[in-house]
């Protein structure tokens, strides 16, 4: 999953952001509303952390930006004005959630997740495909009762794949939304990925719930097969 | 006291213009009745001159006039109410004109050479008008004889003359009174238009989004409106610094209590620095929030203009709804759309925020607001299905910084603030039972 942080105060947006990547996200962070603004139009990102009060184009010139140019992915407002009339503008303007300062990082956590998941049509902080379960709390994995360890990469790839369960997911896509803008990317470490991942998640291979289609990417079923022949069109 | 320019200024004009043609009237009055007596003398005293030039005295000392030359019919005709006679030294009467009957009983008598007007009552209802005049009359022989000529009318005639007169001269100023009144009222109406404009304008304003007073006014009031319309922009633009401002102190007071915030979860710090260190954020935090909240508040202003409730509802039940769309909770707004209510869009938005918002927070999924209007006040209703507020829990919740030191932050005040802002308009908030099955917060805000 792939962050933005958009945040004035640089210590704020430290812990912020320290603790997004713990969390397994790739964050792309900033304090101007300038650049903001761009990486919020240009980024492939999943979710924006949002504060208020920025310095330049406001947080809520960013968001009706951003609504603007049709993308819809979840906007969190970070706001120290606790009056209503502030946080209805910032909803308003297109934002899904807010936040008032001083949070409690769990909360914001737990915002954060809820929105993600939201967005991707799931009800629960758990995932499931089949018997594969993911909890987005707890950030862990479970193949029925069984608990699996995934390096933190793993995690984001499952995670995301997850929650785009059933679509077609390209390897430029999977590498966006799990690397930070400036990170050292190389597509063949995906493939490396994803092949862990079969091994353990489906060590017997029968029944390999990450399916390769040649050419386009990777898809994870919903129900956690792939027995019958791949269907493209599926969403 | 009379609390009305127009009726001020019509009642002294009303005061002022009867006693002017009461005044009037009185001296139009006694002017023409003293002409008129006068000229009732002149005549008396004419005809007294023509009764003299035609008498005489006899050779044995009778005094006679000759009956042929009496210079008006009436005195011939019997009873006309023209009389003239002649009395001697005394008092008996020596000669009469033929219209007179009986006698006439004069109370007293002119001195010789000496003219004498009086009004002398005859018999119980006729009054007679009479003009006496004493001479001598010296014969050829030097007889010397003392005699008084009395000419008397009847009054009745010269009565119903002057009533007639006073009828007319009383009508015509009654008239002419009316007439003056009308125009003095339609005057006041022309005069006072501006101010009634003004009034009009004022009420207007209330319904404007725009805060200002339009047109020209007369010199006299002209630096009134000029006046109120620096203080209603100054008005709107201070409220709106002030509001600024305080969300500036929040913002640079709060991003630091953040970073504090996220220290305190430190899994490095001791446990004994990290949760006094939470308890006393939290506690900071409820503090600032209450008093950032409370100076924000507008309160009741003069020449508010009246808003539209529905829309500020239905702005937060979307905001709400997207807020809490994690627990899928329903927020139905079923305000008229007309309903409209003298309060500042900051304060209502506030105060239906926190409490709708508390209602979303406690309640098991559904929200409703409602809003009507009695005779005098606001009455808004917010209703959940969780669980209530239950017992005694009326005036301990609305309490300042009562669960200030709450696990879960930033929910204790919620309901104070909102009592805080509905006690600036004089209103009150209570809890009760929600028909939903849980709590019903009912307020009250009175529009004066």
């Amino acid at each position: 999953m792939r962050a933005l942080v958009i945040e004035d105060d640089v210590d704020l947006r430290e812990q912020i952001c320290t603790r997004l990547r713990q969390e397994g996200y790739a964050v792309d962070e900033t304090g101007e509303g300038e650049e903001g603004m761009f990486y919020a139009k240009e980024y492939p990102i999943d979710i924006a952390i949002i504060d208020l009060g920025l310095p330049g184009p406001t947080g809520l010139d960013i968001i009706a930006e951003v609504r603007e140019a049709g993308l819809d992915y979840p906007i969190l407002i970070l706001t120290a004005r606790s009056r209503w009339q502030d946080k209805v503008e910032g909803l308003e303007a297109g934002a899904d959630d807010y936040v008032v300062k001083p949070f409690q990082p769990e909360e914001l956590s737990a915002r954060i997740q809820a929105l993600l998941r939201r967005s991707r049509g799931w009800a629960q902080p758990r995932l499931e495909s089949g018997d594969i379960i993911v909890d987005t709390t707890r950030q862990e994995v479970f193949v029925g009762d069984q608990s699996i360890d995934l390096t933190a990469y793993e995690y984001r790839v499952l995670e995301y794949l997850m929650l785009h369960a059933g679509e077609v997911i390209s390897k430029t896509a999977l590498t966006e939304h799990i690397y930070e803008e400036n990170a050292e990317r190389d597509s063949n470490v995906i493939e490396v990925f994803v092949r862990r991942l079969r091994s353990k998640l489906d060590p017997d291979g029968t029944r390999k719930p990450i399916e390769t289609l040649r050419g386009r990417g990777y898809r994870l079923s919903r129900d956690g097969r792939n027995r019958r022949p791949a269907d493209a069109s599926s969403s | 006291m009379i609390n009305s320019l127009r009726a001020r200024l019509l009642a002294a004009t009303a005061v002022l213009l009867l006693a002017f043609i009461g005044l009037t009237g009185f001296a139009l009055q006694t002017a023409v009745r003293d002409r008129a007596e006068q000229a009732e003398h002149d005549r008396l005293q004419g005809l007294s001159y023509a009764l003299l030039g035609s008498a005489d005295i006899t050779d044995k000392g009778q005094f006679k006039l000759g009956q042929r030359v009496l210079p008006e019919s009436n005195l011939s005709r019997p009873d006309s109410g023209l009389y003239a006679f002649v009395l001697n030294e005394k008092g008996s009467i020596v000669w009469h004109s033929p219209s007179l009957l009986g006698g006439l009983k004069m109370p007293s008598l002119p001195a010789v050479g000496q003219w004498q007007a009086l009004r002398v009552a005859r018999g119980k209802d006729q009054q007679l008008l009479t003009l006496s005049f004493g001479f001598r009359w010296v014969t050829d022989n030097g007889d010397d004889y003392r005699y008084t000529l009395v000419v008397a009318e009847n009054s009745a005639a010269f009565v119903k003359q002057m009533q007639r007169f006073q009828g007319a001269l009383w009508t015509m100023l009654s008239v002419s009174a009316l007439i003056l009144l009308i125009v003095e009222l339609l005057i006041l109406r022309w005069g006072l238009a501006p101010l009634r404009r003004l009034a009009r304008n004022l009420s207007h304003l209330q319904s404007d989004d725009d805060r200002r007073l339009e047109g020209r006014y007369p010199d006299e009031i002209q630096p009134l409106v000029s006046n109120l319309n620096t203080m209603l922009a100054n008005d709107q633009a201070r409220l709106t610094r002030y509001r600024n401002a305080l969300g500036d102190l929040a913002h640079s007071l709060k991003t630091p209590m953040a970073v504090l915030r996220g220290i305190a979860e430190d899994k490095n710090l001791p446990e004994d620095t990290r949760g006094p260190l939470r308890s006393q954020l939290a506690h900071m935090n409820d503090i600032l929030d209450y008093q950032l909240q409370k100076a924000a508040a507008a309160g009741r202003r003069s020449l508010a203009r009246p808003l539209a409730i529905a829309p500020v509802a239905e702005k937060l039940g979307r905001a709400l709804t997207k807020v809490y769309a994690e627990q899928g909770t329903q927020i139905s707004v079923g305000i008229d759309a007309r309903l409209r209510a003298p309060i500042d869009e900051g304060d209502l938005t506030e105060l239906l925020g926190t409490v709708m918002d508390n209602a979303a927070k406690y309640g098991r999924g559904q929200v409703v607001v409602d809003a009507e209007r009695s005779r005098d006040a606001l009455w808004l209703w917010i209703d959940d299905n969780g669980p209530g507020f239950g017992e005694g829990s009326n005036t301990a919740l609305l309490e300042r910084g009562v669960r200030a030191d709450s696990t879960r932050e930033g929910q204790g005040l919620g309901l104070a603030v909102a009592a805080e802002i509905v006690r600036s308009y004089n209103g009150d908030l209570h809890l009760v039972d929600s028909t939903l099955g849980g709590a019903r917060v009912e307020i009250r805000i009175p529009d004066a």
